[in-house]
């Protein structure tokens, strides 16, 4: 997680620089100030340092040095649990489903779109609400 | 060893994406403006500044009140002690910051009906196309915003214990609010302040 952050770390000051390239390059060439570009390169640096930037801080908070930032680690040194993953669910194509129903209407009408707006809601809460009731919940 | 969730990182590279859909907001604003400076001169003075200067400190108090939400739902505490805000848990900071948030949009509903009473809509010219594709892409990612606040109470209420899983679900709405937040500040700056 640590060559993550400083590869994306170093990615953002790569456009950094290039954005201060393209200013003086403007200023160079006498053209007015192009606010498009050098407003989009600046948030390209902000794509780059705002995962680094996490990175960085979830890598301090590891509290040692993880598996995959040392050269003499093992596969079987990353192993463990890495998240919950439901095994199996209806919920996300149903979601999508629905979200595609919403799409739909804007080609047939609107009102297909107010019923998928419905289908959405039910999805969503049907999906984060899963593992969160029943046997999971109160 | 103590990894970060996946949900947390998923989140930021997520929320690094959306920086760049606004970053295409904010060029489209920026190259109308120089294709029209004229429209701009004109449509800006149709802005009420003071009342979007409130409507923005509406949805900073609602940011702040997300994070005293987090602090809350770290302690794993869900619901509160006792009346006082430092007794408050999770769903109770998460209802003030919806509240706030919901202001928010009903403040920017608000000033959606003026200004087209003014004459100013989304297809009267170029400031009128991107001064509601802009602020009504946010509008939409507050409303987002809200759906999950809810979400993340209900799971609140439904849960037997409260557990990290829960706690980190809070924390990521958190992040994401936050960004909206910080993006409606930028929005603000160069709508409101720059012109």
């Amino acid at each position: 997680m640590r060559s993550n952050a400083i590869i994306l770390g170093v990615l953002g000051l790569f456009f950094l620089l290039a954005d201060a390239t393209y200013w003086i390059w403007q200023f160079a060439a006498g053209q007015p100030i192009d606010w498009v570009g050098s407003l989009a390169i600046l948030m390209t640096v902000a794509l780059a340092w705002f995962p680094a930037y996490f990175l960085w801080k979830a890598d301090k908070n590891t509290g040692g040095v993880l598996p995959e930032d040392l050269d003499d680690a093992d596969i079987d040194d990353g192993e463990g649990n890495i998240g919950f993953y439901s095994p199996w669910s209806w919920w996300p194509i149903s979601l999508a489903a629905a979200v595609g129903v919403i799409t739909l209407g804007f080609v047939i009408g609107l009102w297909l779109s107010a019923i998928g707006f419905v289908l959405v809601l039910v999805t969503l809460v049907g999906w984060s609400f899963e593992y969160n009731r029943g046997h999971f919940g109160a | 060893m103590n990894r970060p969730s996946v949900a947390a990182v998923g989140t930021i590279i997520w929320l690094a994406s959306e920086v760049m859909f606004f970053a295409a907001l904010f060029a489209m604003y920026f190259s109308l403006r120089g294709a029209a400076p004229e429209l701009w001169a004109e449509g800006t003075e149709q802005l009420n500044v003071v009342f979007a200067t409130i409507n923005t400190l509406i949805l900073v108090a609602s940011s702040v009140a997300c994070q005293f939400g987090v602090f809350a739902a770290e302690r794993l505490q869900s619901r509160r002690t006792g009346w006082a805000p430092s007794q408050w848990g999770l769903v109770e900071w998460f209802f003030l910051s919806y509240a706030l948030g919901a202001l928010f949009v009903a403040g920017q509903v608000f000033e959606y009906a003026t200004l087209i009473s003014e004459g100013l809509s989304i297809s009267t010219n170029a400031y009128g196309s991107i001064f509601f594709l802009a602020t009504g892409f946010h509008g939409l990612h507050v409303t987002g915003g809200l759906i999950a606040f809810l979400l993340i109470i209900g799971r609140a209420y439904s849960a037997k214990r409260f557990t990290h899983r829960h706690a980190t679900s809070a924390i990521v709405v958190s992040y994401y609010w936050h960004f909206v937040d910080v993006v409606w500040i930028a929005l603000f700056f160069v709508i409101y302040v720059l012109k």
